[in-house]
């Protein structure tokens, strides 16, 4: 296996704690499960000195349905989202993309927060050290040129995560936090369409959370379904989330 | 040899004797050997194609605190390769390198970090030279050669013909063609590439730990590329987790391990990534099959021409063999009377092909199934029919002199016509549903190893001593097929005891004699009956002893489950450890010996060539597939699949499920999902998550039918059973897609976006047609 580089892991248990974590070392990256940032640490992908964890924070672990909506907190498990019977019921999108995210194991670690700000992905960059380098890299790690579209000048790896389109179609917003304080927007403008710089988070800000408003009627009845070449373990050719009002679903939970 | 009877052990399901140690997480792995006492090998690999090597600096790594080893091409001068006619491969690349990710350079160092530091600071010169990826490239006319001996880039032609083919088509009713691709596919076994090689500098000896199928080959490879003398060597191979072909072979890390620990005077631990372990390859070659069959509205088969292009990589490997095999195996599953065969084995800038799972025959038979299924279609008739008007007569030679002496494929086809309602089913599926069949066949062990050297094709030693125990000696190599497991059982069902008692000692060449090794499915044939013959031996010496103590004759003397007894009294039994005792004190401990060699008559015919293919007997498989077909999106469900297999006799009828199991399903990953891709020879592919193998999402229901045909010259009648099954899938699925769609396709895998595209090109087609009329 591939080594990883050196790193120092940081614990912080509050927001507080991570902002000042972030502020300290402004170079540092969030970890949660890993289990995307591991693997493109292990490929070279990844200067960061620094890893700040942010499982160990228990306001982003909290998942809460209520009368003030849905909140999810950024570190909550998949697992944890697929196990959770109000979440299937009311949300069916939203359940369905988690449990379409890579395999049982890697949901067991991966989290909410992780897979929202998942890294772009290309065949010529999800690849070894030795790999790019005898490609002489590309323009959104290291290198000039994009091998996609060597014409152009921007970067074209796609966005891949299952849940932010199930996430939408809920009207979702996030909850972020970082040196300059917290903010709340819609969840689709957290993305730009740029692959070698897809998230409009400024420096040092993290996802707390998503909210999903309450009583909107959109979340009556959602589904999510994904192409793929095998049905398991692969990330989306194509996602597709759906929700629809009509007067049955209405009726229905209401 | 006597027909046994199996009271015993043969025949009864039992669990892999290994198994604990697996799936407890005991089982000490060639990686998991290293206790922080040796130095990391790493290997610098070439970022180019194909280019001539002008220089190559190590002064800067060899000057680094902590490095102990550098070595390069200058390092070793000597080829290695399993064909010795085809050696022309390099532990590390001299003169030119051939593909990307060929070795270069290697270093060891005191630890990771050290020895990648090391590799970084390695200087290479290249001249790069035009590369070819594709077969057609390689041999277009103006092609720098890869190699200089072999101009064009073709490795090795093979032109046979047997019976009048011309003849034979002129009597057909129906004659159809069609041109199958079919995709390169790697084994992706679990266990990535590790060798441990610990040289003792006092001494001058060398010890290596590696993932081998073959460890004998990998002895004489080292003996040859480290010039050392073969006695000063030792290879000892530890659990292995999964082989499928990508080990038969000495492979380039294996040496370069060994070089490593030579110039370091010490240990050194290779482990390859998961992306290295893709780059060193030797998985099916990207096949394209010319394909022209002959057919009487009989359904029978009366000529077929054949033309196979492989690409076979940068190296020769066991090219030639894979080639030859391809033109061989047309032969031996039905009763075909002429066969015409052109094969070209190519060199091309990429990784080297080897032997993978049903070595030489899977894309061939792909062809040759689809098609058949294709014209029975068009010719109105069933296709279990068309395979019945087919069938050989056992005993036979083929026309390319392949010795037939059991014969059990009439009976697979029953198997599963009748469990799968064929007749009741077919054509009354609903929409999008789709029933599919096919045949195949494999070898159990070529009749004549690659390496020839006139002794026993397989020896077994057998130990008996004070404890009662009997130990098995054996160079087989358990790579989770079981091996061991037979080898057990097949030496308690001889010597009536308990399974416990028996004690397997595998794969040490310091302790264990030699065998070639496993692949060709040779295992069970060969060296279950040298355990068979040395168990029989041990057994003749026990009666004696117990024949003395009881004062009867050896020939009264009745020996079953671990009790000694003259025939027909009750009188007098002896326990295994009295007659055991009895024995031991005419002579101390006991060793006896078993061989198994191949008849001359099973191997194979006289042309050039003609060894490839032969075997002592071929297991025989039938199979039909259910799946379901989206068109929209072009993902296939396969529903069912129902396999039967010729295994001759079940000595496990567990492990033989296993692997009609795996086959089915490694047939199913090539079938629906498996290739490799390279981006100008970088492997795009080189993970698990790219290389998509299916999961067990994808494993549908597959009911297995054992079929025992009792080979005249098997072990207790048994032939292979790990390999027969696999090449039927990938042709059963195609023609259940076609059943279910009415797309032929003639490339695999059938991946959504093949069967979108086919798809497509279907509805334009009926579109033509109707603006036509
Ligand atoms: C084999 C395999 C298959 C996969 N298949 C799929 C798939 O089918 N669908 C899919 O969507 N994904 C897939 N993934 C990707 C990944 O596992 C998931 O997206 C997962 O949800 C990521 O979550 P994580 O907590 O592990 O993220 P991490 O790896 O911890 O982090 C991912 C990125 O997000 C950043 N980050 C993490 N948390 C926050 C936060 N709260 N605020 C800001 N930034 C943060 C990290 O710095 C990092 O850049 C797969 C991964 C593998 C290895
Ligand atoms: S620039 Fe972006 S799209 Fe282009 S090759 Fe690199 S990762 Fe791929």
């Amino acid at each position: 296996m591939s080594i990883l580089p050196d790193f120092s892991l940081k614990h912080p248990s509050t927001i507080e704690q991570a902002v000042a974590a972030i502020r300290t070392d402004p170079a540092g990256r969030f970890i949660a499960g890993g289990t995307d940032l591991i693997a493109n640490m292990r490929r070279g992908l990844v200067d960061a000195r620094t890893l700040i964890d942010l499982t160990g924070i228990m306001e982003l672990r909290e998942l809460d349905a209520d009368a003030k909506g849905l909140r999810i907190g950024s570190a909550v498990t998949l697992r944890e989202m697929t196990g959770n019977a109000d979440l299937r019921v009311r949300y069916g999108a939203i359940a369905q993309a988690c449990e379409a995210i890579a395999g049982p194991g890697h949901r067991a670690a991966a989290t909410v927060g992780g897979n929202l700000c998942l890294d772009t992905r290309c065949l010529y960059y999800n690849q070894s050290e030795w790999w790019r380098k005898s490609n002489n890299y590309c323009l959104k790690y290291k290198g000039k040129i994009c091998h996609v579209a060597p014409q152009g000048n921007r970067c074209r790896a796609a966005f891949s995560g299952d849940l932010a389109p199930a996430l939408m179609v809920h009207d979702a917003e996030v909850d972020v936090a970082g040196p300059e304080g917290r903010r709340r927007f819609a969840l689709r403008a957290l993305y730009r369409e740029d692959g070698a710089d897809h998230l409009t988070l400024a420096p040092g800000e993290f996802v707390v959370a998503i909210h999903i408003p309450p009583g909107n009627p959109s979340a009556l009845l959602s589904a999510y379904a994904k192409i793929r070449i095998r049905g398991a373990i692969d990330f989306p050719l194509a996602g597709v989330a759906v929700a629809c009002e009509t007067a049955v679903c209405r009726s229905r939970w209401r | 040899m006597s027909a046994p009877t199996h009271t015993g052990a043969a025949g009864r399901p039992v669990p892999l004797i290994d198994g604990i140690e697996k799936v407890t997480g005991k089982a000490v792995y060639t990686a998991d050997l290293e206790r922080g006492d040796a130095l990391t090998g790493r290997v610098l690999r070439s970022p180019v194609s194909h280019g001539e090597i002008i220089s190559i600096d190590v002064t800067k790594a060899l000057a680094l605190e902590g490095v102990r080893a550098v070595v390069t091409g200058e390092d070793c001068a000597q080829t290695y390769g399993v064909i010795p006619i085809a050696m022309n491969e390099y532990p590390l690349a001299r003169g030119k390198v051939r593909y990307r990710g060929e070795p270069i350079a290697a270093v060891a160092a005191v630890d990771a970090r050290t020895a990648k530091q090391a590799l970084d600071l390695i200087d290479i010169n290249i001249r790069e030279l035009p590369a070819y990826y594709t077969a057609s490239d390689a041999r277009a006319a103006d092609a720098v050669a890869l190699h200089d001996d072999k101009p064009g880039n073709v490795e090795r032609k093979v032109h046979h013909a047997f019976g009048d083919v011309a003849a034979g088509f002129a009597t057909a009713d129906l004659v159809s063609s069609s041109r199958f691709d079919c995709a390169e596919v790697n084994h992706a076994q679990m266990e990535p590439h590790a060798a441990l090689a610990d040289f003792d500098a006092e001494r001058g000896r060398l010890t290596l730990q590696s993932v081998s199928q073959v460890p004998y080959y990998v002895h004489l490879m080292l003996a040859r590329c480290l010039d050392m003398d073969t006695s000063s060597i030792r290879v000892i191979k530890p659990f292995v987790g999964g082989g499928f072909g990508s080990r038969t072979e000495t492979l380039n890390f294996e040496l370069i391990a060994a070089l490593l620990a030579r110039q370091a005077g010490g240990k050194v631990m290779v482990r390859l990534t998961r992306e290295e372990t893709f780059v060193t390859h030797r998985g099916r070659p990207d096949t394209q099959v010319d394909l022209k069959l002959g057919l009487r509205k009989d359904g029978r088969i009366v000529a077929v021409a054949c033309e196979v292009v492989q690409r076979g990589g940068a190296y020769a490997g066991y090219g030639l063999v894979t080639i030859l095999y391809a033109g061989a195996l047309l032969h031996g599953l039905y009763d075909i009377p002429a066969v015409k065969y052109d094969g070209y084995r190519v060199y091309a800038n990429l990784p080297p092909c080897g032997a993978m799972r049903g070595h030489g025959t899977v894309d061939v038979r792909h062809a040759f199934e689809c098609l058949l299924d294709r014209m029975a279609r068009e010719l109105g008739l069933d296709p279990f029919e068309v395979r019945r008007a087919n069938l050989l007569t056992a005993p036979c030679h083929t026309p390319n002199g392949l010795m037939v002496n059991s014969y059990g494929l009439a009976q697979c086809l029953q198997r599963v016509e009748t469990a799968s309602g064929w007749h009741e089913r077919k054509g009354k599926l609903p929409p999008g549903h789709g029933l599919g069949m096919a045949c195949s066949h494999y070898v159990s062990g070529a009749a004549k190893p690659v390496h020839w050297t006139g002794e026993p094709h397989a020896v077994v030693n057998l130990k008996l001593d004070f404890d009662g125990g009997v130990t098995v000696l054996t160079g087989a190599s358990d790579i989770g097929q079981g091996s061991t497991t037979m080898v057990a059982v097949a030496a308690a069902e001889v010597l009536q005891v308990d399974l416990g008692r028996i004690r397997v000692v595998a794969n040490d060449s310091a302790i264990t004699p030699k065998d070639n090794g496993s692949y060709s499915s040779r295992v069970t044939f060969m060296v279950g009956n040298a355990t068979i013959e040395a168990a029989g031996r041990l057994r003749e010496m026990l009666i004696d002893a117990a024949a003395r103590k009881l004062d009867a004759d050896p020939s009264d003397i009745e020996c079953t489950l671990e009790t000694f007894s003259v025939r027909g009294s009750r009188q007098s039994i002896l326990s295994f450890a009295e007659v055991a005792q009895a024995a031991l004190a005419v002579d101390g401990t006991i060793t006896v010996k078993g061989t198994f060699t191949c008849p001359p008559d099973a191997q194979g015919g006289k042309h050039r060539g003609g060894a490839v293919g032969s075997t002592m007997g071929f297991s025989y498989a039938a199979q039909v597939v259910e799946v379901s077909v989206d068109r929209e999106t072009g993902s296939i469900a396969v529903e069912k699949v129902w396999a039967a297999l010729d295994c001759g006799f079940a000595i496990n009828p567990l492990a033989v499920e296993g692997q009609i199991e795996g086959s089915v399903w490694m047939g199913m990953g090539q079938a629906l999902c498996e290739e490799t891709h390279y981006a100008e020879g970088l492997p795009v592919h080189a993970n698990l998550l790219d290389y998509r193998m299916p999961t067990i999402v994808e494993s549908p229901d597959i009911e297995v039918h054992i079929v025992e045909s009792n080979d005249p010259l098997g072990p207790f009648g048994a032939k292979e059973a790990g390999e027969g099954a696999l090449s039927g899938f990938p042709p059963a699925l195609a023609c259940a897609v076609a059943d279910a769609t009415g797309l032929n396709i003639d490339t695999l895998p059938l991946t959504p976006d093949r069967i979108v595209e086919a798809s497509v090109q279907q509805q334009r087609a009926a579109r033509r047609g109707k603006t036509a009329r």
